[in-house]
């Protein structure tokens, strides 16, 4: 309940019922317009008939108990409402309430001592409890005598409850049912709840219930309500503050922006923020950061311990990655499968803890949505002998300082380096800034420098020695940035940073550069030996790639793999490579199926595959063939399933055995078997089999567009007389990219499908794409068949045709009343 | 606001929907109100409760909390002995709270106390004959219209909880009170609910228990009505937003079924987007930002009732229901032929494909544009459904 003001109060960051009414009022800046939204609908209401109730929801420290004490107090101020509405607050645990009947006590309890009205409500608590106890009955009995109370004084309720969500999850359907009927029928009763739970978790079972509340969302903070909120604070915490404050919004109003980042827009947090801002950006240690995340643990706690036992697991993994993570790397992490993930994943975003990172594909990536909240995280949970022990600090200042803060941190960074300063701290910060992802390698040589000098001078050895280098790795990186930016002079100065720290993989990243940016190939060979020398092993095996594909010297691309093999701990690629010269290069396929044996024997099982190929088509040993793909099977590569299906297939005639083989493909979700099974269907023309046969069309067409899949999704869905979807698919299949080169391969089947849809009397629409795709020349027999079965709308066209077609023509049309037949 | 039931300055009158309901009850015919969840039926209801025609007196009562055929008339009994019939009662007919009382004391077993009426053996129930008799002692001189809100409600609480046999002797004597043709002077009833009580009946086979009473529906608004009430919506909330007739237009446009929610939804977030942008002259533009906001999380609770009601629906009739609606929603129609098809799969082999097109029909998702011809009802319910059907059920 708001009390009276003492001396120097600030608002309270938790309690916020706790604030004084004066403070709570003049420090209420932000969630105006819901405020003003509100108490529209609450002041201009009489109540005479039952009214609209609202729920606000919001993440905790949303400003969901300050608005709804700001409204209690309005209500309680009011000349015009507060004679006969009477406010009611229940505060966030009402651990008293455990069904409907009890929360009736509640309230009959609070009028019996309201301070003007406590007489109308005289014994109004002991009747209730009176009540004998009977499932439902009770509750509506209690309601009864409160309504009736409040008749008889022409008095009405207006209840707040925070954590509704949470209240009502005690009481039982009956209870809730109810109290839906009573809320929707009686005039004298008023909710306006607060929820941190998203309402959405409540939907599915008790949802009736909640459906006739308005639900209210406080959302993250606008950039304007940010600035109103710090200006609020400033003005209660005192003149140098506003200065501070005012001074940061007019130079640095990117800053703010970077406060709500940080924040996710949460009020609560920024006003824990607020002492920092208010040290203004000239500081040179973070000082109060130590404080301030301490401060915030009572909310962030409460977050953790309000999460199930599944999703804290799941929240350790995202918050200790700290940049988005997508949903397989959380599995491996966390050894829940991802099923489960997603769907704790979708929980933990209603409950605003979580925000999602579309990308371009399903695999969107996930990270926590305040971002103090996960430097407090960090801070709390990060191992003591974790080497980035400091990460929280770093983190905190890559988010806190803006591009133009660093700078300023970096030049100020040596003037700050006195005398006076406290030791441990200086190395401190110092670790955390050359964490910083967000400065650049220039800044971090320059403060390196400056710690390095100045511990020196104070004859520190402990510290000098405890000062963090930058790492050679960390030059070598920078080198794969810049290649990655196309700075490849700049890449390739800081690759030789590197080497000069003794990081030889460098010479692998100059050779690399010069190999496939460059393309100077002699430089590439020379770098890639360099790194050879220095035993980077992986360097052979991009030098036999060299020698092979740009240098064709397949004799030192041998020897080169050769070497690799020797060397390089991936043998396995080596002997592929190798495997590769030796079919497609020298075309000794003995020599090459022993290489992709040895490749196996290493580790690399895709070889089986190839192996399966050559068998297939170099020895045409179709058993031996078929005992590789079986392997390839065993270890995993299953599309050999959908490869094991054509042999059946196409040498074996087997049809039994390769559509097994399809089906397993099939289970193993290698999607082309789909269509490879529609197609045996068809062409086998098993009319049992006929509808089966474009429901795997069909299949092959979801997981792949392509000509091949549609082409058969076309001839199946013919075959069942279903012209809507092979009028469609065949639409599909010419507005493929870059169609015509796919007609140029594809003239045999594309002329069939043409004559399937004519076997099906579909001649306007064959009319139709000979003129809309210029097919008329490349088709001409079928023109003319077409023009022949269509002579009743073109009587002259079939009389253009040229002697020498009539053959071919009539045998197209023979062809297609035997497709007719056929495919009936 | 769009939540709760509204009363008085703030109910947007549907006078021929009104009109209609007065037609019927002036033939004396009791009346099956069938309209979709959210398109104002309770709203109707109460405004024709609290505005009753001379010859007519309502008791208005929700009796979804009733599990048993007793709770249900304990329920109205209670109801009658409420304040709100009281007043409806002394307005009336002079004879007031002391009159009631003792009619229903003169029942066996029923005592009168402060918290309301109370049975002085609970092993006894009240019964639809108790109801008929004390109708009957009432001896108004209106006639009493009891509407029965969230009617089907109790039939499937009743079939879950004692079968079907409970839920056939429940409403052979609900209808037993609609046949009585002398009590029929006295009363008429208003069965109506958010679940279709037509398509429940046929579920359930009970169909023929309900024909005597006449079916009523809910329709949408057409234009001008659509127009007027915008400007309703406008005046009502005391807005200063100003919504030229074009823009209203192309507000009904985005609409396009026309119930008062749906455009009551979009106004609402017109008017918070014309806040924000601190322009109250709304254009076409604007329409588009508040319609797509309306799909913003922090509104899609607007929604909830869509998911609430599949959820209702038994697993495979859901599965069925949603395998449909995706269907639909790539197209804009499809036909039956395309339903019987999906419904025809094995996996619902046992689903009684023919109820769950009908709930659909009835809730208010699909309906028909030309014989076996369907499409969603409205483009907010098919770009949600596109949206977030998938992730909210």
């Amino acid at each position: 309940m708001p009390t009276v003001p003492y001396k120097n109060e600030i608002p309270k960051k938790y309690n916020p019922q706790n604030t004084s009414t004066a403070v709570l009022k003049s420090t209420f800046a932000i969630r105006l317009k819901e405020f003003k939204r509100l108490w529209k609908a609450i002041s201009q209401s009489d109540m005479a008939s039952p009214e609209q109730h609202y729920i606000i929801q919001g993440v905790r420290g949303a400003g969901k108990t300050t608005l709804l004490t700001r409204l209690y107090i309005e209500v309680e101020e009011s000349d015009s409402l507060s004679p006969w509405l009477i406010p009611i607050q229940l505060k966030e645990e009402e651990y008293g309430i455990s069904s409907l009947f009890s929360f009736w006590l509640r309230i009959a309890e609070d009028l019996e001592e309201h301070p003007l009205y406590k007489t109308n409500f005289k014994d109004l608590t002991e009747t209730i409890e009176d009540i004998e106890p009977e499932e439902g009955e009770d509750a509506k009995a209690a309601f009864n005598l409160l309504n009736n109370a409040l008749n008889e004084h022409q008095q009405k309720i207006i209840i707040f409850i925070d954590n509704i969500a949470e209240l009502f999850d005690h009481f039982s359907d009956m209870d809730l049912a109810i109290l839906r009927e009573i809320l929707s029928q009686k005039a004298n009763i008023r909710i306006i709840g607060g929820s941190a739970i998203s309402l959405e978790n409540f939907y599915d079972h008790k949802q009736p219930f909640y459906q006739f509340f308005n639900v209210i969302t406080l959302g993250k903070l606008t950039q304007k309500e940010a600035l109103d909120l710090l200006l609020a604070l400033a003005e209660v915490a005192g003149e140098d503050a506003v200065k501070q404050i005012t001074l940061a919004i007019e130079e640095q109003p990117e800053k703010i922006e970077s406060i709500r980042r940080l924040t996710g827009g949460v009020p609560r947090t920024m006003a824990l923020l607020f002492d920092i801002l208010a040290e203004g950006p000239h500081g040179t240690t973070f000082g109060y950061l130590d404080d301030t995340l301490d401060m915030a643990s009572p909310i962030y706690k409460h977050r953790m311990d309000d999460l199930s036992k599944q999703q804290k697991p799941i929240v350790h993994a995202i918050a200790k990655h700290w940049d988005a993570i997508s949903v397989k790397e959380i599995a491996q992490k966390t050894r829940i499968n991802s099923k489960t993930i997603s769907a704790q994943l979708t929980q933990l975003q209603k409950q605003w803890i979580i925000e999602k990172v579309p990308t371009d594909n399903k695999n969107h990536l996930y990270r926590i949505q305040e971002r103090f909240f996960n430097i407090w995280y960090l801070m709390r949970y990060g191992r003591r002998r974790d080497k980035n022990k400091l990460l929280w600090l770093t983190r905190f200042i890559e988010m806190w300082c803006t591009k133009e803060d660093l700078t300023e941190r970096v030049m100020q960074f040596s003037s700050g380096l006195s005398k006076d300063a406290y030791l441990p701290g200086t190395l401190a910060y110092t670790s955390a800034l050359l964490g910083c992802k967000t400065l650049s390698i220039n800044e971090k040589e320059q403060i390196y420098q400056h710690a390095h000098t100045f511990f020196e001078q104070q004859n520190e050895p402990n510290f000098l020695n405890s000062l963090p280098e930058i790492e050679g790795k960390e030059y070598a990186l920078h080198a794969i940035d810049c290649m990655d930016n196309e700075k490849f002079e700049e890449a390739i100065k800081y690759a030789e940073k590197a080497i000069s720290k003794n990081i030889f993989e460098a010479y692998y990243i100059i050779a690399y550069l010069y190999h496939y940016e460059l393309i100077d190939i002699k430089l590439a060979e020379k770098n890639y030996l360099k790194a050879t020398k220095n035993n980077i092993d992986i360097a052979y095996f991009q030098l036999a790639s060299l020698y092979k594909i740009d240098l064709k010297n397949f004799t030192k691309a041998e020897q080169t793999y050769l070497e690799a093999i020797e060397h390089d701990d991936d043998k396995a690629h080596s002997y592929m490579g190798l495997a590769d010269l030796y079919e497609v290069n020298f075309k000794n396929y003995s020599r090459a199926v022993q290489m992709y044996i040895k490749a196996t024997e290493h580790g690399d099982h895709s070889a089986y595959l190839h192996l399966g190929h050559l068998y297939r088509d170099k020895f045409e040993d179709f058993s031996k063939a078929e005992q590789a793909y079986l392997k390839a099977i065993k270890y995993g590569y299953h599309r050999a399933y959908l490869y094991l299906g054509y042999l059946y297939l196409y040498n074996d005639y087997n049809f039994a055995k390769a559509e097994h083989a399809y089906l397993q493909a099939i289970e193993r979700n290698i999607y082309d078997a789909y269509s490879a099974i529609a197609s045996m269907h068809f062409s086998l023309e098993l009319v049992d089999k006929k509808s089966q046969a474009l429901n795997y069309a069909k299949q092959g067409v979801s997981h792949n567009e392509g000509f091949d899949s549609l082409y058969i999704l076309v001839c199946t869905a013919l075959w069942n007389n279903e012209l809507d979807i092979a009028a469609s698919s065949m639409e599909k299949i010419f507005s493929l990219d870059s169609w015509s080169k796919i007609l140029e391969e594809n003239t045999k089947e594309t002329f069939l499908l043409l004559i399937l849809f004519l076997a099906k009397k579909q001649t306007h629409l064959v009319d139709k794409w000979f003129k809309e795709f210029d097919l008329i020349e490349q088709f001409k027999p079928l023109h003319y068949a077409l023009m022949f079965l269509m002579k009743e709308e073109y009587p002259n066209e079939y009389l253009r045709m040229g002697s020498e077609l009539e053959e071919t023509v009539a045998e197209v049309l023979a062809e297609i009343e035997k497709l007719a037949i056929t495919y009936q | 606001m769009s939540g709760q039931v509204v009363f008085g300055e703030k109910y947007f009158k549907r006078e021929k929907e009104q009109q209609k309901v007065w037609r019927y009850l002036d033939r004396g015919a009791h009346i099956i109100l069938l309209a979709p969840r959210r398109s104002g039926k309770t709203s109707m209801l109460r405004h024709l409760e609290q505005n009753p025609k001379e010859d007519y007196i309502f008791l208005y009562t929700m009796v979804q909390s009733c599990t048993t055929e007793q709770a249900f008339y304990k329920q109205i009994f209670d109801q009658l002995y409420d304040t709100d019939f009281i007043k409806n009662l002394e307005r009336a007919n002079k004879k007031g709270k002391e009159w009631l009382g003792s009619v229903l004391k003169s029942i066996e077993n029923i005592n009168i106390a402060g918290s309301g009426i109370k049975l002085a053996d609970k092993t006894r129930h009240i019964t639809h004959q108790d109801l008929a008799m004390v109708i009957r002692k009432l001896q108004l001189e209106k006639k009493l219209v009891i509407v029965v809100d969230e009617y089907p409600d109790v039939i499937e609480s009743i079939y879950e909880n004692d079968g079907i046999s409970a839920v056939k002797n429940f409403m052979k004597n609900t209808r037993t009170l609609c046949q009585d043709t002398s009590l029929n002077q006295m009363v008429q009833f208003i069965f109506t609910g958010s679940i279709g009580l037509d398509s429940l009946a046929n579920r359930l086979e009970v169909s023929n228990l309900i024909n005597d009473q006449h079916k009523l529906s809910l329709s949408t608004l057409n234009e001008t009505d659509g127009l007027a009430f915008i400007h309703f919506l406008t005046k009502k909330n005391d807005s200063s937003l100003k919504i030229t007739h074009d823009v209203a237009l192309y507000m009904l446009k985005k609409v396009q079924w026309l119930m008062p929610y749906y455009i009551e939804i979009l106004w609402e977030r017109l008017e918070d987007h014309c806040f924000d942008i601190e322009n109250t002259t709304p254009e076409n533009s604007d329409v588009d930002t508040a319609y797509n906001t309306l799909f913003n999380q922090a509104y899609r609770s607007n929604f909830n009732h869509w998911v609430e009601r599949l959820n209702r629906l038994k697993k495979s009739e859901k599965a069925l229901a949603k395998e449909f609606l995706n269907l639909l929603s790539t197209s804009k129609q499809i036909s039956y032929n395309d339903y019987f098809n999906i419904s025809q799969q094995e996996k619902y082999q046992d689903t009684q494909h023919g109820y769950v097109i009908d709930c659909l029909e009835h809730d208010g998702y699909i309906f028909e544009t030309e014989p076996k011809t369907y499409r969603f009802t409205s483009p907010i319910l098919k770009d949600w459904w596109n949206r977030y059907a998938d992730r909210a059920l």
